[in-house]
């Protein structure tokens, strides 16, 4: 069967299977299975043990509930609540007050939760309440929200990039390292547009608050540092070479668990949902991973893979229009489709494709990860809309969306420019490297 | 169908049991690579064994949370045409996916069964210093996909029940409640 045949089938019953409601994980493993059985018959099912040994053993893998519940001590202990507060006084003075706050939290915030969605709702959750009480409009309010959560997975530490790593054997802290400039560049893209709105539009906030004094600028510092420190003992210790990254996202947990203990903010119960939460966050995207691990497999012993890459490669399409295409294709599926299962979905297939045309590894992560953020922005499914809309329940999903379109603008345009300047992505992860 | 019910809410029990088995094994994650951390910086030793038991940890872990996740519908399914489906054709449509998972389920049984055998068969040890004899980490996984099979079936013939009139439709779920990111 020539590969054409094999990826139509391929792609008609993996729509099919998500259309009807499988579990993106099993519809997944389903086309997997379905595409080595057709290649050769049974004989290579037994090969499928040794692809859940490998995945669910893999210690780069491990670090992924560890990360995740450090954000959740960071959440439930109440640390999260008092940055959150300690940021507004200290931002209070630049245009745009708490709608600042929100960008520089989730981005702050972002190095601690690895997730996109958990930034938002972790910030809008404290947020939201507090910027009506004062008298924001949501139509700021909002976007700044769910643009801001999108730097959660771009920030690290990042899980789709640890399970990127795992699929393309790129290191992990190269990718860290090269989502921290742009992930930077958005935070002053976000602050910039929120400033200009402000000014042009100044009924959209409240009267400009008066400075604040001494003592609470003194309380402000005392309730971020703590947030601040456990970043940079997590992200310093891996640009150090003191830790791997697995064992940072641990040496983050005890510090969690430190402060959450020394400002008196955990219960047994908070530390018992915390760690299940962990576990089941960690668990779903585990067993999306093996089955994209299988479809994998399958790609590869079909040819799929090497076709694609041969048929591209003879077409003569040009680095920029394979950009665009996989821009559109992204923004589309992104739509319909959560933004790690799509990554999982892609990479096996375009990834030899991308590196035989001469993009780096590392920068293609970087992009991967920028573009799912777009699909956390588009509705119908826009994870980042939904958990802004499960605290603004009296805002529609289009409401939300509207507010959210220049983020997912600007964000596309930072794509862009990072094709057009790729070492902006690369530019860190060399220095570190450098002797 | 009470008994059928009874059998829902054992599966719920025992996937409860399991997540906070997950959530142990989350927490001894975290102390043996804080002992290893201390014991390079502080005492430029090393445990030796932190890399390898955390990687089985996870095993038992994800092997353990699946049927949790499973029972909470917390495994992420594209979902917009789902919901606009009539109740009953949606039953019938969720019969059906379960048991194509279950099928998916039943190959990866079949499969991790035979490599947790050759394990104990052929007395396989790490290759690791601490030599452990691999069919102690691997026998979660047949254990794993056999439990989420028994509850993908549970579903199929309870959304099956439902899809002829047999049991009181419950309303659909919304967007997936978690995120993988």
């Amino acid at each position: 069967m020539s590969w054409q045949i094999a990826l139509a089938i391929y792609g008609v019953m993996l729509v099919g299977l998500l259309l009807g409601g499988v579990s993106i994980g099993a519809a997944i493993g389903l086309v997997g299975v379905l595409g080595i059985t057709l290649v050769s018959g049974t004989q290579l099912w037994l090969s499928l043990a040794d692809i859940v040994w490998n995945t669910t053993n893999t210690f780069t893998l491990v670090s992924i509930p560890l990360f995740v519940l450090m954000g959740e001590i960071i959440l439930r202990s109440g640390i999260a609540s008092r940055f959150y507060g300690g940021v507004a006084v200290l931002l209070r003075r630049l245009p745009g007050g708490l709608a600042q706050t929100n960008i520089v939290g989730c981005a702050i915030f972002s190095a601690i939760a690895g997730s996109s969605v958990a930034t938002a709702m972790t910030v809008g959750t404290v947020a939201i309440p507090e910027m009506r009480r004062r008298g924001y409009s949501d139509s700021l309010t909002l976007g700044t929200l769910t643009g801001g959560g999108c730097l959660g997975i771009l920030i690290p530490p990042s899980i789709p990039m640890i399970v990127y790593a795992s699929m393309t054997q790129v290191s992990v802290i190269d990718l860290f390292m090269a989502g921290v400039v742009p992930g930077l560049m958005l935070v002053g893209a976000f602050m910039i547009y929120v400033a200009m709105r402000v000014w042009l539009r100044p009924d959209l906030v409240p009267a400009v608050e008066p400075p604040p004094s001494g003592r609470q600028i003194r309380t402000a510092i005392i309730d971020s540092v703590p947030v601040v420190a456990l970043i940079v003992a997590v992200i310093g210790g891996m640009y150090l070479g003191l830790v791997t990254p697995t064992e940072a996202a641990a040496l983050g947990c005890l510090i969690a668990f430190a402060l959450a203990f020394a400002y008196r903010g955990l219960t047994l119960a908070r530390v018992h949902e915390a760690l299940r939460n962990a576990v089941v966050t960690s668990g779903v995207v585990l067993f999306i991973t093996l089955n994209a691990q299988i479809l994998n497999f399958a790609l590869v012993t079909s040819g799929i893979g090497q076709g694609l890459a041969e048929g591209l490669a003879a077409l003569g399409i040009s680095r920029l229009v394979f950009f665009c295409l996989l821009f559109l294709v992204f923004l589309v599926v992104g739509m319909f489709i959560d933004g790690l299962s799509i990554m999982l979905l892609t990479v096996p297939l375009l990834y030899p494709s991308l590196i035989a045309m001469g993009f780096d590894g590392v920068w293609v992560g970087i992009i991967i990860v920028i573009f799912i953020e777009l699909g956390a922005l588009t509705p119908p499914m826009g994870l980042n809309l939904f958990a802004i809309q499960s605290i603004a329940s009296d805002r529609s999903l289009s409401e939300i969306g509207s507010a959210s379109l220049p983020y997912t603008l600007m964000i596309s345009a930072f794509a862009f420019l990072f094709y057009a300047f790729p070492d902006i992505v690369l530019w860190l992860p060399a220095l570190m490297k450098a002797p | 169908m009470s008994a059928w019910l009874r059998v829902g809410r054992a599966f719920d029990r025992l996937g409860a049991f399991l997540v906070n088995g997950s959530a142990f094994m989350l927490l001894a994650m975290v102390v043996l690579l804080g002992v290893e951390i201390v014991a390079r910086a502080l005492f430029r030793t090393s445990t030796q064994i932190a890399d390898e038991y955390s990687g089985y940890l996870f095993t038992w872990m994800t092997l353990c949370c699946l049927l949790y996740a499973q029972r909470s519908d917390r495994l992420i399914r594209v979902d917009s045409l789902r919901r606009r489906l009539p109740p009953r054709v949606r039953a019938s449509v969720d019969s059906v996916a379960s048991l194509l998972a279950a099928t998916l389920m039943a190959v990866l049984l079949y499969a991790t069964w035979e490599m947790f055998r050759a394990s104990v068969a052929f007395n396989t040890l790490s290759i690791q210093p601490s030599q452990t004899p691999l069919y102690l980490p691997q026998v979660i996984m047949p254990v794993g996909f056999a439990l989420l099979i028994a509850a993908l079936l549970h579903t199929c013939i309870t959304s099956f029940l439902q899809a002829i009139g047999r049991l009181p439709i419950v309303p659909a779920a919304g967007p997936a409640s978690t995120e993988p990111e």
